[in-house]
């Protein structure tokens, strides 16, 4: 699993709007970087974005499709992730394994991932290799090969990705499945994404070619193009390559919201493969889109961004709980400005021996609670902020981290640009805005909580029976 | 989550995992899709214009301007990693690295964060087996302050007993931690096995360095290695290079060297020929299999064609043994297969974790994989497209400015100049078939191999006495 980056809002027209580079005022630090962003909508309904950077001879490519593990079929828990993987299996055209012969000997990368609310498809490569790989990405949204072999190998490959990261590892991912799960009450938002081995047998050829037809059209898919391309360049070739695809029908989206949780919810386990004890806490938020986002994502770097950050300096240092602290908004499959949500802000530690998880918890929540006072310095805003931009440059240097971004931005906020407004977004955040998302989503009340303790020692057989 | 590795990571370090491909043993692969493009015109190369400098103190500074993007990296190495650790302190590099930026004689751990914030900045310290490596970035306009802090934190740390106490204590709780892992007991094995005795077999602390960890001590450590004449300094980024090399000359020209520089490591051994042992891990569902060798030094003529060889073998989503024992066979999700350059020799090192069963028939492809680099030669397509691959990965570092600035900063503690970063794709260009089949010979044959599996030894143990005898190794 990988995290990706994605942001949001600014700009409603549908053509190129270019902008570079520009210092700016106010705002943190640095702010004022803009990247260029063009978009236009194929008549077939794809919506294609693209940003021009001549600072090197590459680009980077994503295809998202609009499809997670949120909406895959109830029976078939895994499904999303195991059909990201028929992606990958090769087409009636271009038989398993011309993918990756193709792309590779292009001298690129490539890769997929599976979220909640959305599959991408990634590429970095020479320019060189442009046409090769959007015809090859064209190709796989035209048809699959959908033979059972490949399903069977597939399925196979994804039991051992699940034991690899989940079955023989310690703590098993539980901060995102086991608290996602006992947080969340819709099946669509608290089932395990990987899904159970039992459902994944169960999957069928059938189900793969239904799921494609459903969900993996054109219409339903945004492809960003970054690198040493014009604009006007790639639409003609998007257009020359992904033109003739016609749309197909997508159903419906259910109502996923859920209300914030009225009792906190606790979670105890014990953990075979572990050495040391772990807590993982969520606080259930909204689908993206309130006037809380922005705010709710400084909340989650001022109290676990870091070093610098309130939960490091006050459990990791200060009292010692912790031997460090993870976490954030749509951690850890993402970040604030990568879902369509509802989702958690997930917080994850390993703690001492010495200490308990409601030790770790009363800990937390007092720092919380000095938030929802209004107690945050001036100065620790601003460079929480600071840091804030300085990390969304980062995810946007690499083309192809900058194409993840941009077609996520496209596809959650209908607006590619969106990104670029985030620095904006970010220095207005106050005090007070702090203090009210800190009250509203961080209360014991929506919060949960899953103790995770390694399993007693099996104990030795005693050396003489009976003393 | 098609496959594991971080992206970012795997770009910086070169090591972008793999995936997929067509039946394993064909010879040569069905035509493309006559409809397919064609590749277009390789554009020109792009070659980072490095600024080289040397201090009157002999600290030597590398200046790569690449305006447009507005953030900066530094990187400080310094020679004298693990492999410089003194007898009985095995790992004690590890814990310097973990509390130099935990107080200096100017800043508390907390204002060294907090400073670095203010700037979009971030600092790490790492002690890797040749040296250590100070990484940090800031957005453009926090150059100087990003400089002042790395030069306070390489120049004056001040191990703050307090600091030091924490830091050993979570130490030893992230040792356990660790040792619930497969990837660190075989890591740990592995280099145990692979190098004995030689220094490069230190992957972490042990319990007992920790234990002998004190202020005084680390202070003494630190005033042996860190000297500006041991230094490479590289910056990156949208900067001004005259007001760079000012902010440098500031930040680092009163730094003095004491006593005499940390010894050369001894060139790492040989590879000792087949041996097998075994981690028993109690209840794991799976078998964590490793199979490897010290290959040439990054000197050696054989370096690219090795580099190449083990492209085409584990080191692509489209390799062979990917093809084979994920693709063809399903019996694992994320093989891997590292080539790791160091100063006194390279390693080669292969991974899969695979379910319990399929130990044996995993080990028997990753021989008869490793054995058909020695007794055959490649493809011309195989050949060709690892080449491009490999010019491609070249490529891809370019376009990020950590990964030019840890890539030049590798290089140098390797013993390269800087220009081998740009000489790199014609040399991968100039390995050839019969070059790739000589470095299968010598450095791939299964006979010469040293395999560690982490496992269920109830499960792992008859399958892997199929291939010779099996030695325990203790946990």
């Amino acid at each position: 699993m990988r995290t990706r980056s994605g942001r949001m809002r600014a700009f409603g027209a549908a053509v190129a709007v270019l902008s570079f580079a520009l210092p700016a005022a106010a705002a943190p630090k640095g702010a004022g970087w803009q990247v260029p962003t063009s978009v236009r909508k194929l008549p077939n309904g794809l919506t294609v974005v693209v940003s021009e950077d001549r600072s090197s001879p590459t680009f980077g490519l994503c295809v998202v499709y609009r499809i997670g593990f949120r909406l895959e079929p109830k029976g078939r828990t895994g499904f999303a992730h195991l059909f990201e993987h028929m992606m990958f299996q090769g087409t009636p055209n271009a038989p398993k394994g011309t993918y990756d012969r193709v792309i590779e000997g292009g001298g690129g990368i490539n890769n997929g991932s599976t979220r909640y609310d959305y599959t991408n498809y990634i590429v970095s490569a020479p320019v060189s290799a442009l046409d090769a790989i959007l015809w090859l990405e064209a190709d796989r949204m035209k048809m699959l090969d959908f033979s059972e072999k490949n399903l069977q190998n597939q399925k196979d490959v994804v039991k051992e990705e699940i034991r690899v990261n989940v079955k023989n590892r310690p703590y098993g991912l539980f901060f995102w499945t086991d608290v996602a799960g006992a947080a969340f009450t819709k099946w669509e938002n608290a089932h395990d994404g990987y899904g159970s081995f039992a459902d994944l047998d169960a999957a069928s050829s059938a189900d793969v070619k239904a799921f494609f037809e459903s969900f993996y059209g054109p219409n339903n898919a945004v492809l960003a193009i970054v690198g040493d391309v014009a604009a006007e360049e790639a639409f003609a070739k998007v257009e020359k390559y992904f033109g003739s695809i016609p749309a197909r029908a997508t159903p419906p989206k259910p109502d996923v919201d859920e209300e914030p949780n009225s009792k906190e919810r606790l979670v105890e386990q014990t953990d075979p493969l572990a050495n040391v004890p772990a807590v993982a806490v969520g606080w259930k938020l909204p689908s993206r889109g309130t006037p809380d986002d922005v705010p709710v994502a400084v909340l989650a770097d001022l109290l676990a961004g870091g070093e610098a950050s309130r939960l490091y300096q006050g459990l990791v240092k200060g009292k010692e709980l912790l031997l460090g602290i993870e976490g954030g908004v749509n951690w850890p499959l993402g970040d604030p400005w990568t879902y369509e949500g509802p989702t958690l802000l997930t917080l994850f530690g390993l703690y001492k021996p010495d200490t308990t998880a409601k030790a770790v918890v009363a800990a937390i929540d007092g720092e919380i609670a000095k938030v929802a006072r209004g107690d945050v310095g001036v100065a620790e805003l601003e460079r929480t902020k600071t840091k804030m931009v300085s990390d969304l440059y980062a995810q946007l240097e690499m083309p192809m981290d900058r194409a993840v971004a941009l077609s996520l931005a496209q596809l959650f906020t209908g607006d590619a640009a969106s990104v670029n407004e985030i620095p904006r977004k970010l220095s207005a955040v106050t005090r007070a805005d702090l203090a009210r998302v800190a009250s509203t989503y961080l209360a014991a009340r929506n919060r949960t909580v899953v103790d995770r303790r390694p399993a007693p020692q099996k104990a030795e057989p005693p050396a003489e029976a009976g003393k | 989550m098609k496959k594991t590795s971080n992206l970012a990571a795997a770009v910086a370090l070169l090591g972008a995992a793999a995936l997929l491909a067509p039946a394993a043993r064909a010879a040569e692969p069905a035509p493309l899709p006559k409809e397919l493009p064609p590749y277009g015109a390789d554009a020109p190369l792009p070659v980072p214009a490095i600024a080289k400098s040397t201090l009157p103190n002999g600290l030597t500074a590398w200046i790569v301007k690449r305006p447009g993007f507005p953030k900066v990296s530094a990187v400080l190495a310094v020679r004298g990693g693990t492999a410089a650790d003194p007898a009985g302190m095995e790992g004690v590099a590890g814990l310097l690295a973990a509390t130099m930026k935990e107080g200096t004689a100017r800043r508390s751990s907390r204002r060294i964060a907090e400073e670095l914030q203010a700037v979009g900045g971030d600092l790490s310290v790492a002690a890797s087996a040749d040296a250590f490596y100070l990484r940090g970035s800031a957005l453009a306009s926090g150059l100087p302050a990003l400089l002042d802090l790395l030069a306070d934190v390489a120049r004056n740390p001040a191990f703050p007993p307090g600091e030091v106490d924490l830091a050993k204590e979570n130490a030893l709780q992230e040792l356990e931690a660790q040792e619930a892992t497969p990837e660190y007991l075989a890591a740990r094995a592995f280099a145990k096995a692979v190098y004995g005795s030689h220094p490069y077999h230190v992957v972490s602390p042990t319990r007992e360095t920790v234990g002998k960890v004190a202020p005084a001590l680390l202070r003494a450590e630190h005033a042996r290695r860190f000297r500006p004449d041991a230094a490479l300094l590289v910056l990156a980024g949208d900067l001004d290079e005259a007001a760079a090399k000012a902010a440098v000359a500031k930040a680092f020209g009163g730094w003095a060297a004491t006593g005499s520089p940390v010894p050369s490591t001894p060139p790492s051994p040989p590879a000792r020929g087949r041996e097998i042992f075994l981690v028993d891990r109690p209840g794991s569902v799976q078998s964590t299999v490793v199979a490897g060798r010290p290959g040439p030094d990054v000197s050696d003529p054989d370096w690219y064609d090795v580099l190449v060889a083990n492209t085409i073998y584990a080191d692509a989503f489209g390799s062979r043994l990917v093809r084979n024992i994920r693709e063809e066979k399903g019996y694992t999700y994320s093989p891997s297969g590292d080539f790791a350059t160091r100063r006194a020799g390279s390693l080669l090192e292969m991974r899969a974790d695979v379910r319990n069963e399929v130990t044996a028939a995993t080990l028997l492809e990753v021989f008869y994989e490793l054995d058909r680099m020695a007794a055959t030669t490649p493809t011309p397509d195989e050949l060709a497209g690892a080449k491009r691959y490999q010019a491609g990965l070249y490529l891809l570092r370019n376009q990020v400015q950590e990964a030019v600035s840890g890539t030049l900063a590798r290089n140098w503690v390797n013993g390269l100049p800087p220009e081998s970063l740009g000489e790199f794709v014609t040399k991968v260009n100039a390995v050839t078939a019969d070059g790739v089949r000589a470095a299968g010979r010598k450095h791939f044959l299964s006979s010469s191999q040293t395999v560690v599996v982490v496992g269920d030894a109830k499960e792992a143990r008859a399958q892997l006495e199929l291939f010779g005898k099996v030695v325990d190794v203790n946990p």
